[in-house]
């Protein structure tokens, strides 16, 4: 048979579904590494991918209380005196701006500047938008990110942190974008991680708190009683006892033979037991 | 295992004999009561954890 060429654009359907997708304000934004997929199913499974070890961790921002899309817009242009013919479309950055401004999580996006990532992005409708790739499971929209926003609040405006993504292939987004409806509270799933340090309290004795490693706030309070409580002993390596002071405000511990530190677990470990959005430093 | 309120880490503290477990912990814990007292609440913990001490029985019920 001779060599032929089919046409890829020979469908054309522009019917409406039963049941409409109620497109509403985007609240929640989860990146994953480059080609990896999130686990959605279940409130759970969103919430464990959360703590995974690296790096199958799924990376929760903040709550995001404005989305202001910039690009992504049909390049028209005439060749000759021929007709205007779309050619393509302009790059595009969205910008999301997170509910408050912190100035290390503006440094880790900072940091994390040139890496692509695959997005989800959750609306208050706990509606989940993704690519679609022929599967079940949506797939990520790969993106880059950087921040920016203000330090400080002005005449006018609070501080505040936007993170800006942008959209690698938009056209491919465009092409392939898809809505899957999630039965549960997606937005109490979605975690980002604070590292914490267990510092000891004065230079002897075994009295201990659990103090965020950004910003150096005393996390003791929110965490004490979970990590010294009848589940403690799944949570820290080479200790031998451990209770929570609500009127010190610290967690004593003791040491086993021989060792000096007591080692906290990783989040993916804290996690099963109902710590959640902390691992250690 | 917890008692009073102190959560014991079983498997690390099998590890250890009877005296060295009391000592290794008797001036970290329920600082708020005597030394004896103290003394005899880790004992009563290791023996539990270790099976020296069974449980209390329920009482049977009055026929």
């Amino acid at each position: 048979m001779s060599r032929i060429r089919t046409c890829v654009s020979d469908s054309f359907f522009t019917g409406q579904s039963v049941c409409e997708i109620d497109y509403d304000k985007i609240r929640g934004m989860v990146l994953v590494e480059h080609g990896t997929k999130l686990s959605y199913s279940t409130l759970a499974n969103l919430r464990t991918a959360c703590h995974a070890d690296l790096p199958g961790r799924a990376y929760g921002f903040p709550a995001i209380i404005n989305w202001e899309p910039s690009g992504g817009e049909a390049q028209v242009s005439q060749v000759g005196y021929g007709p205007n013919a779309y050619n393509g479309m302009s790059a595009r950055t969205d910008a999301f701006t997170l509910d408050a401004f912190r100035h290390y999580l503006r440094a880790q996006i900072l940091k994390n500047a040139n890496k692509v990532f695959d997005m989800y992005l959750f609306d208050s409708k706990n509606q989940l938008y993704g690519l679609n790739d022929g599967t079940d499971t949506l797939a990520g929209i790969p993106v880059t990110i950087y921040p920016s926003g203000n330090d400080h609040a002005g005449a006018s405006d609070k501080a505040s942190l936007v993170v800006n993504v942008v959209y690698q292939d938009v056209e491919d987004y465009m092409m392939r974008l898809d809505v899957e409806p999630l039965d549960y509270d997606a937005l109490s799933a979605i975690y980002g991680l604070m590292p914490v340090e267990v510092v000891k309290v004065g230079d002897s004795g075994n009295n201990y708190k659990i103090v965020e490693k950004y910003g150096r706030a005393d996390a003791t309070a929110k965490y004490g009683a979970l990590l010294s409580g009848t589940s403690a002993t799944n949570m820290w390596d080479d200790i031998t006892a451990a209770t929570y002071s609500a009127a010190n405000n610290y967690i004593t511990m003791t040491m086993a033979s021989g060792k000096t530190v007591p080692i906290l677990k990783e989040a993916s470990v804290l996690c099963t037991y109902s710590v959640y959005g902390i691992e250690p430093a | 295992m917890t008692y009073e309120g102190v959560t014991f880490f079983d498997e690390a503290c099998k590890k250890m004999s009877k005296e060295e477990f009391i000592e290794h912990h008797k001036d970290a814990f329920w600082q708020d009561r005597d030394e004896k007292t103290r003394l005899k609440m880790l004992a009563d913990v290791y023996e539990r954890m270790t099976g020296e001490k069974k449980p209390a029985k329920a009482k049977k019920a009055n026929k």
